[in-house]
């Protein structure tokens, strides 16, 4: 291994290392230089901090700044960020939640690290065109049946025993009181209708539909999934609804009609 | 008159995600515009589209610092790369820079920009690295940065290493005059000497900065008003260099969109001084 690669080594396993220090490889006083090599792993862990908290507001107002900064420290050395991204740390934190004894006590906390995180991922997601209500109108009622739709790519499918919905509400601007009963079902789908990611509440029956559908079920089949999973499931009521969220790629081989050039200009 | 957008020339700032309203609301009159280019590595969304809608009106600079030109491992290096040449397909920057750091061990990336050990070692990897960069990027710049450290293992200055790499690579050298004192203060390293030593023809555009003073190192903090002593460490480096494009940097605690122009019309204001006078350190 080269002198290069070896003194990286050393001087990163210190940097993880809580208090660790690389001894001998800095010119000048040797507490001095411990002192400011804690300066650099100080740069680590707020990098970590700030990153995590961009990604998890909801969890960082839960536990309270100081344990998140804990967390921080504890995720960022336990899951090792992959790529130079910062706005990808913290992909792993509902699972590292699972298993992180201090959060035992809090069990709704991994489904609202999974729910933040869709949202912060939909925030990044790639711009796909979306399906307009005008498109599949396009496609003609004949069609619909045997269509195959694909979610959106910024869209997540939440669904948790924990009322993460609710939870989330209580820390929202308008202030909506802390859930009665946490032990309540919540569905979502997070969505980004144009640029700002949002969470719209789902019944038992659309969530079943949009399911269906990202498992690659036909609209049609998708649909009687819908009703069988709960008999008050109105299609005629939640497509509008879903399309309005950008729930679904626009469909790329349909071609309904050709557009005229001024009509894409207008669209950006 | 809207400035010609592949051309770095004047006085830039940061463009920030807190400063996106300002920016698409008023069109603030700047020269041009730098963002940290891993700020948008994302595939789409808001960040990339503010930034696609303000290009036209801004020259860009993209500003790495995450690629880890000395990092020893190349676990990162080829798809961080790839990364960075994306964002610049998508946004034709007039100018890209990267520092002169390590980043990562393999298995995992360290977020900050580490001080490399100045040896021959680091040097034939830095220009290799520099060599498969410019392969993708065309022409970039090399960034000296701030230390709090120095290692035992050092076998020549910063100046030195930094000639060198543009020699052998072609690259330019990006100057931050706030990272000189603070290697001053730090290392005992004398500005001045530092920047006589740098090649003229190399450096090509100049970064200024905040610091903050604490007992144990001066930390290149990007969270203050260019300090006094440095503005006159400018003024020194613009009678020698030349009018260059440069940089107002803001990263931590920053304010208003206001602070960063008035910083920036300072910038202008004191080179212009220097250049009107004799170059007082040549």
């Amino acid at each position: 291994m080269s002198e290069l690669r070896q003194l990286q080594d050393r001087f990163a396993a210190a940097l993880l290392a809580p208090g660790g220090d690389p001894g001998g490889l800095f010119r000048g006083a040797p507490d001095l230089m411990a002192r400011r090599f804690a300066l650099y792993r100080g740069n680590l862990t707020a990098n970590w901090e700030r990153a995590l908290a961009n990604a998890y507001p909801v969890i960082r107002t839960l536990v309270g700044e100081e344990f998140f900064r804990a967390l921080a420290r504890e995720y960022g050395r336990a899951v090792p960020l992959a790529e130079g991204d910062l706005n990808r740390f913290g992909h792993l934190l509902a699972g590292f939640l699972e298993n992180f004894p201090p959060v035992s006590d809090y069990p709704y906390l991994p489904d609202m690290a999974r729910l933040e995180w869709g949202l912060h991922q939909a925030h990044y997601a790639l711009d796909t065109p979306i399906l307009t209500p005008q498109t599949l109108a396009a496609l003609g009622i004949e069609g619909l049946d045997g269509l195959r739709l694909a979610l959106h790519g910024a869209c997540t499918l939440v669904e948790s025993p924990w009322d993460v919905l609710g939870i989330r509400e209580a820390h929202a601007p308008t202030g909506a009181p802390w859930p009665a009963d946490l032990a309540r079902t919540s569905r979502a789908l997070v969505c980004r209708p144009r640029w700002r990611a949002e969470l719209v509440p789902l019944t038992a029956g659309e969530l079943a539909v949009l399911r269906a559908i990202d498992q690659g079920e036909t609209l049609g089949e998708a649909l009687e999934q819908g009703c069988d999973a709960d008999p008050d499931f109105d299609p005629a009521q939640a497509l509008p609804r879903w399309l309005g969220a950008g729930a679904f790629k626009s469909v790329p081989n349909s071609q309904p009609h050709r557009e005229p050039p001024h009509e894409r200009d207008a669209s950006s | 008159m809207r400035p010609d957008p592949q051309t770095l020339d004047g006085f830039g700032i940061g463009l920030r995600a807190c400063h996106f309203r300002d920016f698409l609301d008023q069109r603030p009159v700047v020269d041009w515009i730098e963002v940290h280019t891993e700020n948008y590595f994302g595939a789409g969304g808001w960040d990339l589209h503010v930034l696609e809608t303000l290009r036209p009106d801004y020259p860009l600079s993209l500003h790495g610092v995450g690629l880890g030109l000395g990092s020893a491992s190349d676990a990162h290096f080829a798809a961080h790369l790839a990364k960075v040449a994306a964002v610049a397909r998508r946004f034709a920057p007039a100018r890209i820079s990267e520092h002169l750091c390590w980043a990562a061990v393999p298995g995992r990336h360290l977020t900050d920009l580490l001080p490399l050990p100045l040896t021959q070692e680091a040097l034939t990897l830095v220009c290799a690295r520099v060599d498969q960069a410019q392969g993708l990027l065309g022409q970039i710049l090399l960034e000296n940065v701030s230390t709090h450290l120095r290692f035992v293992a050092d076998t020549q200055g910063e100046t030195e290493f930094l000639n060198e790499v543009a020699r052998r690579t072609g690259c330019g050298v990006l100057l931050d005059v706030n990272n000189l004192y603070v290697n001053q203060c730090n290392h005992g390293e004398d500005a001045r000497v530092a920047m006589a030593a740098l090649d003229l023809t190399a450096v090509g555009e100049i970064h200024l900065a905040g610091h903050l003073v604490t007992e144990d190192a001066v930390v290149d903090h990007h969270g203050a008003p260019v300090a006094e002593v440095v503005w006159a460490l400018y003024a020194d480096c613009v009678a020698r260099f030349g009018a260059l494009p440069t940089l107002i940097e803001w990263d931590t605690d920053i304010p208003a969109l206001s602070v960063l122009l008035a910083e920036a019309r300072k910038a202008r204001g004191v080179a212009a001084r220097a250049l009107s006078l004799e170059p007082a350190h040549v």
